[in-house]
């Protein structure tokens, strides 16, 4: 049985994270390298940073109180070995 | 670092003009991320109408919808970003000794093409279409003696008036090479 927490959400979302301030600065040093930044340029980026900020506020402010323990799903492994025996119960892997 | 450096500006050289396709062309692209950023409401009506409304309302469904809400919400962000800077750069730099054209076809696909203006032979401008036509861009079609053979604008701002001072910057440049018979640089 191995019951895998609400935490391992986190980690998924941090490596979403990782790739979108990677692209992110990617795309900002791109306009800093070519020396073409502008009123438009510094109006979009303000606005991305800022619709991203709201959103990661958001986030924050909807999961402020959640118990990260608390289990995702369970995995009962003890199905996997009766999987393949005649008369396995293979219906139940994942206890949500 | 500076766009002179991108360009390898020479020292005699200076820059005339650096064109952007016309803003109108990317309402498009902000039409479309906008689109995306509604489609959600219509996911929570499609949920909200169906039988897995009471697993999303339990704390673990609750934290997987603001978890992919969020994910959604910035992959949109970056989206929409990245093809802002795509547009950004993608411009024409017209200087008095050539043109060059920075053409951004991804985040990472830029591809510098230039052509000497004594070797312009032909411009056309054209406009074409309704909404050109309103905001007056379009494209201009020049036709050189060099290895690039065709050399386009696309949609930038009044091209008539770009194009006259394309062939008004070629026609000095061509006379200057004439006067000279060598490859000395103009002076500016």
């Amino acid at each position: 049985m191995i019951t895998v927490p609400l935490y391992a959400l986190l980690i998924v979302y941090a490596i979403f994270l990782f790739v979108f301030f990677t692209f992110f600065i990617i795309n900002f040093w791109h306009i800093f390298l070519t020396g073409t930044t502008n009123f438009n340029s510094f109006v979009v980026t303000m606005l991305v940073i800022i619709l991203s900020v709201l959103t990661f506020y958001g986030t924050w402010y909807f999961l402020r109180g959640t118990d990260w323990q608390q289990p995702l799903f369970t995995l009962n492994l003890s199905n996997f070995s009766n999987l393949f025996q005649p008369g396995g119960n293979n219906n139940e892997f994942l206890n949500f | 670092m500076s766009l002179s450096n991108i360009i390898n500006q020479k020292s005699y050289e200076k820059i005339v003009r650096t064109c952007r396709r016309h803003p109108v062309t990317f309402v498009p692209y902000v039409i479309f991320s906008l689109l995306l950023l509604i489609a959600p409401l219509g996911l929570y009506w499609l949920v909200s109408e169906s039988s897995l409304l009471p697993y999303f309302q339990t704390r673990t469904g609750w934290t997987i919808v603001v978890l992919g809400g969020s994910i959604y919400y910035l992959s949109c962000f970056l989206f929409f970003y990245t093809h802002f800077v795509t547009f950004h750069l993608d411009l024409w730099i017209v200087t008095n000794d050539r043109l060059l054209d920075m053409e951004q076809k991804g985040l990472f696909h830029r591809t510098i093409s230039e052509v000497d203006l004594y070797q312009i032979q032909d411009a056309s401008s054209e406009v074409h279409g309704v909404f050109p036509s309103i905001f007056h861009y379009g494209n201009i079609i020049l036709q050189t003696a060099a290895t690039v053979p065709k050399f386009t604008f696309k949609n930038v701002s009044n091209p008539d008036q770009l194009r006259e001072e394309i062939l008004h910057l070629a026609a000095e440049d061509r006379k200057f090479h004439n006067q000279h018979n060598d490859n000395t640089p103009p002076t500016p």
